[in-house]
């Protein structure tokens, strides 16, 4: 499965950077990651600013005499970008700044934070006793694990600051009192937490972003198959099929109006064009009609050939199934006649069964009066000419119907 | 995925996903154990080395120590390394880290009880700082669980405490400052640990469920239409078509249907009416003949506009015959007058998917019509095909000349009866 991630161009990602290749891939990944982990980053800064002062409780025992610079620099410089970096991941004016620089933001904390560490550390230095000493190492350690395994710093970010932090607090052991052994101890140390936690780092954001994948496809491929399945069904009966209810569905219904449509001469324009130009000039009268129906709300049933079926009052009843089935037959009229086609219709008003059958292709289909009907009136009516039957004409307006062998709409 | 994995639990709610996932885990993760393995080793063996330069005195019973340790590690080696590995890692992951971390941390807490009342203080923070790099790697690169990581770094830590407390004389602010670190070094690599496995779980559940979806989305293709023309074509659902030089097409109407179930409800119509769609489905299939659709009583199908295939006449008669053959058994089971005439053409077609909304896959052209006219121009049980299909036929089948047939459009066309032989 992840070689198939790979694969797809699109996810390319760097070999070292993780950054996905296409940038706005990238992007979109950076806002998800904001979106998600907003709310981690704040309850880390949070518990980063209450360890960071909680810790002064160790300065005032074992460092009394460096209390004030090492409380100012608590408190005066670390502390403040602490509080105004957890209004920045709180406050709702933040969100899309955050979306597009969440990682820098987080670069900015981590730095303040080693950078305070380092600059306490430089403060104690100064008359170092072995024990300051190897609480300043281990203050150091610890700094690393946060950057590395807490922050939610990118790998590209955590190791630059991982690094920097502890050639920064190498270059401070010459200034204090330690044995070799000790100096050995330390960079030995630094360097096992560095590769460990870039491992670490690592790991989490290629899950992280593989997950992202994986939501990004799942999203593709559930909005393909949505736009398959309500081109197969309606949207209810999709719903009923999902959820298992029957394998086959089959609704009664009283009152649907059916309208037919044919193309007039179809049969003998297959023997004059070629069979391609017959299935554009299809392809182009039934792209139109698709959109009329969706219009007047309407469900398409079926293409048979020339033929084109749809059905008022299914699946859902409506009272004026009559009305919208002949506003869509006199709209199809006008779109044919814009094309230079002309068709022949007939409408039906009865009931009929609606439902899914078979095996393979699957369709929403209908059976019944409705259906038989509308063929009748459909075969005896006229090139242009719109013929509903007595059934479909009491039910319209009647101005909209004009009578003369049969009922025609006007 | 909510569902399967509940909100900061680490464990899914169905066993059997459960092992599903410690056997994905493991076959994923073999080789990073592999390397962590190997990694383990050589810090081991490297601190050895390491031992010889901070505790010159205790180097000999700290040797003997690492070398137990050492072979105790090589004993899983054959687990890790060995020809079965594979299998045996994609089961047991899991135990074999923790039977490594259980081990190296067995050997690092003698080590720790052996040195103590030697320690200076600042060999005490030596290897208190060599404590939290350890556990930066056992919650962060070993990939152990959290329900097994958790217990063994804090014990760890706990067991550290301990063995300062009793055999050290460790000053008063070591346990202030210490612990604190101690506190905050277990609580980074914990909340590393679990987003570590969180994540884990969360990809391996969005991987079986893009799975699914996809197979789905799959099926839901090969609804609208057939697998060959989806991958010619590219897998879109845009209007396509495509020109065939040579396809037969089949119509079928189950002749007195509408009649024979007049008195039914409809609803035990169109059951009737789906058992005979399945079961021309099911031929349709097995002869190899794309369904195209059902009009009514009326079943549309087409043979070699999907493959390409030569023999497209033939699998339509066979389609022909063998639903003659089930509309048969089906009116005798029923006790229904039922019957069914059929009309075969051969010849060019265009075959594809136009229209925006319930688009299928179709047929147009002469041919389609032609054999539209054969089906209504035939008789109840009887097969009645173009000159292009009779030609086609071969060995198997009895082809008898029936006349003209009279096409709107195409004026009088000769006709055959077909029958297997």
């Amino acid at each position: 499965m992840s070689a198939d991630l790979r694969s797809d161009p699109r996810f390319g990602q760097g070999p070292v950077s993780l950054s996905f290749e296409d940038p706005a891939m990238e992007r979109a990944w950076r806002a998800e990651q904001a979106h998600e982990s907003r709310a981690q980053a704040r309850f880390g800064v949070a518990l980063l600013a209450l360890l960071f002062s909680a810790f002064v409780v160790n300065d005032a025992v074992l460092f009394r005499g460096h209390l004030p610079a090492l409380v100012a620099i608590r408190f005066g410089v670390v502390l403040p970008v602490l509080l105004v970096a957890l209004w920045i991941a709180s406050a709702e004016r933040w969100t899309r700044w955050l979306e597009r620089w969440f990682q820098e933001y987080l670069l900015v904390v981590d730095v303040v934070v080693c950078v305070g560490m380092l600059a306490m550390s430089w403060v104690l230095s100064s008359d170092a006793s072995p024990l300051r000493v190897t609480y300043g190492g281990l203050a150091f350690l610890v700094c690393l694990m946060g950057v590395y395994s807490f922050s939610l710093l990118r790998f590209v970010y955590a190791v630059p600051v991982g690094l920097g932090t502890t050639l920064a607090a190498l270059t401070l052991l010459p200034r204090v009192p330690v044995t070799p052994a000790y100096g050995v101890a330390l960079a030995v140390f630094a360097v096992v937490m560095n590769g460990s936690g870039a491992w670490t780092t690592r790991t989490l954001e290629v899950l992280a972003r593989r997950e992202f994948v994986q939501r990004q496809l799942l999203r593709e491929a559930r909005a393909r198959s949505e736009a398959l399945l309500r081109n197969a069904l309606p949207a209810g009966v999709a719903e009923r099929l999902r959820d298992g209810a029957a394998a086959n569905i089959a609704d009664r219904h009283d009152e649907v109006t059916v309208v037919l449509a044919d193309l007039v001469g179809f049969t003998a324009l297959c023997e004059r064009l070629p069979p391609d130009a017959i299935a554009q000039l299809l392809d182009g009268l039934y792209t139109r009609f698709d959109t009329l129906c969706e219009a007047h709300g309407v469900e398409k049933i079926k293409t048979l050939g020339d033929g084109w079926l749809a059905a008022a009052g299914v699946p859902a009843s409506r009272p004026d199934h009559a009305l919208a089935a002949a506003r869509l037959a006199l709209a199809m009229r006008a779109a044919a006649a814009e094309q230079g086609t002309a068709l022949r219709i007939g409408v039906h008003t009865g009931p009929a069964v609606a439902g899914v059958i078979g095996r393979t292709r699957f369709a929403y289909d209908l059976w019944g009066d409705a259906v038989a009907g509308a063929t009748v009136m459909e075969r005896t009516s006229v090139s242009g000419g719109i013929r509903v039957s007595p059934t479909t004409a009491a039910l319209l307006p009647v101005g909209m119907v004009r009578e003369g062998d049969g009922y025609w709409l006007a | 995925v909510d569902r399967l994995l509940p909100h900061l639990r680490l464990a899914f709610s169905d066993p059997a996903l459960e092992r599903d996932w410690w056997r994905w885990f493991g076959a994923e993760r073999a080789r990073m154990v592999r390397g962590g393995v190997a990694l383990l080793l050589a810090t081991m063996a490297l601190f050895a080395v390491f031992d010889v330069f901070v505790l010159p005195e205790l180097t000999s019973e700290l040797l003997a120590l690492r070398a137990v340790t050492l072979a105790l590690l090589v004993l899983a080696g054959p687990a890790v390394f060995g020809r079965r590995s594979a299998e045996f890692l994609a089961a047991h992951s899991q135990e074999v880290i923790l039977y490594l971390c259980v081990v190296a941390y067995g050997g690092l807490t003698a080590i720790g009880w052996l040195i103590a009342p030697a320690v200076t203080d600042e060999r005490l923070f030596t290897s208190l700082m060599a404590l939290m790099a350890s556990l930066a790697g056992l919650y962060g690169v070993t990939g152990l669980r959290f329900r097994y990581a958790a217990p063994i770094g804090l014990g760890v830590t706990a067991l550290f405490y301990a063995v300062a407390a009793l055999r050290t004389h460790a000053p008063p602010e070591f346990g202030l400052a210490s612990g604190m670190f101690g506190v905050v070094a277990n609580a980074i690599g914990l909340s590393a640990c679990w987003a570590i496995e969180r994540h884990g779980r969360r990809g391996f559940l969005r991987g079986r469920e893009l799975e699914q979806e996809r197979r789905r989305s799959e099926e839901l293709l090969l609804n609208v239409m057939p697998r060959a023309f989806a991958d010619r074509l590219g897998a879109g659902t845009e209007g396509c078509v495509d020109r065939l030089a040579g396809a037969t097409v089949l119509f079928g109407t189950v002749v007195g249907f509408d009649q024979a179930t007049a008195d039914r409800p409809p609803l035990e119509i169109v059951r009737l009416l789906d058992q005979l769609v399945g079961t021309f489905d099911d031929l349709a299939a097995a002869c190899g003949v794309e369904r195209i659709k059902t009009i009514g009583a009326t079943y549309m199908a087409a043979a070699g506009v999907s493959d390409g295939r030569d023999d497209h006449a033939v699998a339509a008669a066979r389609l022909a015959i063998g639903m003659r053959e089930a509309v048969r058994v089906l009116a005798a089971r029923e006790g229904l007058s039922l019957q069914l005439r059929v009309g075969l053409c051969a010849g060019p077609l265009v075959a594809g998917v136009i229209g925006r909304s319930r688009y299928a896959f179709d047929c147009w052209g002469d041919t389609a019509n032609i054999a539209a006219r054969l089906d209504t121009s035939g008789h109840p049980d009887r097969v009645q095909a173009s000159r292009s299909v009779a030609e086609a036929l071969g060995e198997g089948f009895v082809v008898v000349p029936r006349g003209g047939v009279w096409v709107k459009g195409k004026g009088e066309i000769e006709s055959f009866w077909v029958d297997p032989r």
